[in-house]
């Protein structure tokens, strides 16, 4: 356990070598401040990942001090350390099978008797570990008095009193962390005396289990008379009846005395703000209009103030290309570099605004503490859809970009319900396809085309509503995420946190979904440009035309077929695909689409129409979708059931159409 | 007497006597601070009236109704749909000025001492100044009544 090198040997080591590096894990119930004490101690040198296999975001960062290099991560945040959510599992594996050498426990001074809760948990499973109460400078203000030194003199282990906003404390926690990683302390605590006995007793049988011997034997006692499932499973013994409630009241009853001689609440009502906001923002009828209002101007700030980024930087790459186009002698090169890489480059960069500003908003939301309100507002809608509140903004941001959408869905804490808003988002109709939309009506339906596209839209949600029941069905048996959510006090966000939330989520974005995106535009550029350089006679052509037979049944041309392949690129490039392959302008109502208009009839344009809002999505969706998801099974969920859905609709509303006209 | 969390009405305190949630819940529950004996009061609901956020242990958690109508509790205080046969004093009315103007005609106000005479599914007949009324159930759940101990 403890892993002291020595001093010299620090010395020797010179320019840190990852392997020396003293891991810690920074642990604590949600809204604790757990994060902004990361970001204090870490400053800029960190990262933001996903845990493998699973939704949950995983930070880590370093952190200099001493003679020591710390490799710091914030595990996700957690009331316990039972493995009944993905949450505190990934928390708790972190520490029984990865065991870094120290753990910092972060509380919240304002309520420090709930956040001791998983400080005992902690305890019980190992040592080297620190307390760090933070928010001390809100305590201090509320007239909290919290004696550090009683705190530690009972407990046994190093007790920090900080604030990650003024930064109090911090050279304290870091000193702390110094010292006892050359040092390393386990204690225990105990339980009541009956259960102390059975502690005992489960401990001796287990201890006799050779393939037990890297766990703690008294804390597997523990979880077994807690009926943990897992342990019940490790170790083949059921000890019966279940502790769980009195093992819980025990620790409790240890935090009241511990914090006796050390604790003193103030009479003072620090409430009081608080109460008021919330007296607004979860009212009966004020409350929701301030829900709609929020979320407005997210929507709004996100793809409006986006808006002309976007498009000096489409303009940027446009010409760009345009001129390496002409620079460059060898056709298919030339093609290559503006079409392919340029254009593909182009269609990464220009969703940098949009997700930024995404980020920036979502990271005001969250650290505010408004997030959880708005979620509680609107939980009761959501719950119709075996969802919960949280999902709600989420959609919504997909009627700008599904790709945003996707994005957002960080901010849902059940991995489950996160999975299912992933999968169900690419059904909200973006933006981008509301060029198609416009065409094809202003061609087919003439004066019903407003209500045409209308119908489109309500018809986008009622099928996302459908398949978030359908998924939750599927994949997680119609279960509903609990739901159980703290309403944390609201809270100042520090310029540094929102600018390191911001800019890590939207660089990971970058790397992971840009790679994707770039790789796509380059196949579709292939498939535009060979064998011959022409659109007509290209593989993309030739795909349209083989597939075409296929697509018979629901009426679509080849040309339309086409279209829907390069309509993977982004859905507004269906509209100038179709323009090409007819030989016109997009002009609608140009003689190209004349003749596209003599071919089908409107139900099979609504048809295509039904298609194109749910076929596969486009390339940044899907690369958005296996980022935030972290498994390629649901993007080929995504791509399977949407592409077989969108068949299957197409041809009823043939069918139905066509019965009727 | 003996009722479940998400009939507490807003404003009332009481304590948690029994937690039924399935097992994989009440770890989290324990860990946010519900376990038997344990304080709880009710803050306020939500637009629709679920969920509903509760202060426990000086921190405010929303639950839904689902899982809060497992928790079991005890309280003075309950709504009168609840309420067996005796004696109660009024608490509060839930309503706007129509509604406490009907229960005034009626002789309801805060602080009147009432007896539930007999308990039906769609109301309650009660006793109240030497007259019985009968309150239907939808106006007796917005009567928020004190128990009297038994004399």
């Amino acid at each position: 356990m403890s892993n002291s090198h020595s001093y010299n040997k620090a010395e020797e080591i010179g320019t840190v070598v990852p392997s020396k590096y003293t891991s810690v894990a920074l642990l604590g119930n949600p809204n604790v401040g757990k994060t902004s004490l990361f970001n204090a101690l870490t400053g800029a040198r960190q990262y933001v990942a996903n845990w493998p296999g699973v939704t949950i975001e995983k930070r880590v960062g370093t952190m200099f001090y001493g003679d020591r290099a710390f490799r710091i991560i914030d595990l996700p945040g957690t009331y316990t350390l039972g493995a009944t959510s993905i949450d505190e599992k990934v928390a708790r594996d972190y520490l029984i099978y990865e065991s870094p050498d120290l753990v910092v426990v972060v509380t919240d001074a304002m309520n420090l008797e709930r956040s001791l809760y998983l400080l005992l948990q902690v305890l019980e499973l190992r040592g080297n570990v620190i307390l760090a109460i933070n928010s001390i400078d809100e305590a201090k203000k509320a007239g909290i008095k919290i004696d550090s030194k009683e705190l530690s003199k009972h407990l046994g282990i190093p007790v920090v009193l900080t604030s990650a906003f003024t930064g109090e404390g911090i050279g304290n926690l870091k000193e702390a962390m110094l010292k006892i990683s050359r040092s390393g302390i386990h204690v225990h605590y105990l339980f009541p005396e009956r259960i102390e006995k059975l502690i005992s007793k489960l401990s001796s049988s287990l201890k006799l289990k050779k393939e037990l011997e890297n766990f703690d034997t008294r804390w597997l006692s523990i979880k077994l008379l807690e009926r943990d499932e897992e342990v019940l499973k490790l170790t083949g013994i059921d000890p019966g009846a279940d502790y769980s409630a009195d093992i819980a009241n025990s620790r409790y009853e240890f935090i009241k005395e511990l914090l006796k001689d050390s604790y003193r609440d103030s009479e003072k009502h620090y409430w009081d703000l608080n109460t008021a906001i919330d007296h607004v923002v979860t009212h009966k009828y004020l409350g929701i209009l301030v829900f709609f209002a929020i979320m407005y101007l997210v929507f709004q700030v996100t793809y409006s103030f986006a808006e002309p980024f976007t498009t000096l930087i489409e303009i940027g790459f446009n010409a760009l290309g345009a001129f390496v186009d002409k620079s460059v002698p060898i056709p298919w090169l030339a093609s290559l570099l503006s079409d392919g890489v340029i254009g593909g480059v182009g269609a990464v960069i220009t969703f940098v605004p949009s997700i930024f500003i995404l980020f920036l908003s979502l990271g005001i939301l969250e650290e505010t503490g408004y997030l959880p309100r708005a979620a509680f507002v609107i939980d009761r809608v959501m719950y119709s859809m075996k969802l919960s509140g949280r999902s709600f903004m989420s959609m919504l941001l997909g009627f700008g970009c599904n790709v945003s959408s996707i994005m957002s869905t960080r901010t849902i804490s059940e991995p489950q319900e996160r999975i299912v808003t992933i999968l169900v988002s690419p059904f909200i109709s973006c933006s981008a396809r509301l060029p198609v939309y416009i065409m094809i009506s202003s061609v087919f339906f003439g004066k019903a085309a407003g209500l045409a596209i209308f119908s489109l839209y309500v018809f986008s949600v009622l099928f996302t509503f459908a398949s978030a029941l359908l998924f939750n069905k599927l994949l997680f048996k119609g279960k509903p995420s609990p739901m159980i959510m703290e309403l944390p006090r609201y809270r100042k966000p520090t310029i540094r946190s929102l600018m390191l939330y911001t800019w890590n989520r939207g660089k990971h974005f970058l790397e992971k979904a840009g790679t994707i995106i770039l790789a796509a535009s380059i196949v579709i550029w292939v498939l535009s440009y060979f064998p011959t350089g022409n659109i007509l006679t290209s593989f993309a052509s030739i795909l349209g035309k083989s597939l075409e037979p296929l697509f018979r049944p629901l009426g679509f041309t080849w040309q339309m077929v086409t279209a829907l392949i390069f309509g993977g690129a982004a859905k507004e490039v269906i509209v100038s695909s179709l323009s090409t392959l007819y030989g016109a302008s997009s002009l609608p109502g140009n003689p190209g689409l004349a003749t596209l208009a003599s071919q089908i009839t409107p139900p099979v344009a609504f048809g295509f129409l039904i298609f194109v809002l749910l076929y596969f999505p486009c390339f940044a969706t899907i690369a958005a979708i296996k980022n935030e998801s972290g498994s390629w099974k649901y993007v080929w969920i995504t791509v399977l059931y949407g592409l077989g859905i969108a068949y299957l609709l197409a041809l009823i509303t043939r069918l139905i159409g066509g019965a009727f006209l | 007497m003996k009722i479940t969390l998400s009939q507490l009405p807003v404003g009332v305190d009481g304590t948690i006597v029994e937690i039924n949630a399935p097992h994989e819940l009440r770890e989290r529950l324990y860990g946010m601070g519900f376990i038997k004996g344990q304080r709880v009061k009710t803050i306020r609901r939500a637009p629709l009236r679920d969920p509903v956020v509760y202060l426990i242990k000086g921190s405010e958690i929303s639950l839904r109704e689902e899982l809060s109508s497992k928790i079991v509790i005890e309280s003075r205080f309950f709504s009168l749909d609840l309420a067996i046969p005796g004696e109660y004093v009024v608490d509060s009315l839930v309503g706007g000025r129509r509604f406490l103007e009907k229960m005034r005609f009626i002789g309801i106000s805060k602080g009147s001492r009432i007896r539930v005479v007999k308990s039906l599914s769609r109301g309650k007949y009660i006793r109240i100044n030497n007259n019985d009324v009968f309150i239907p159930y939808r106006q007796a759940m917005r009567i928020v009544v004190e128990e009297l101990p038994n004399e």
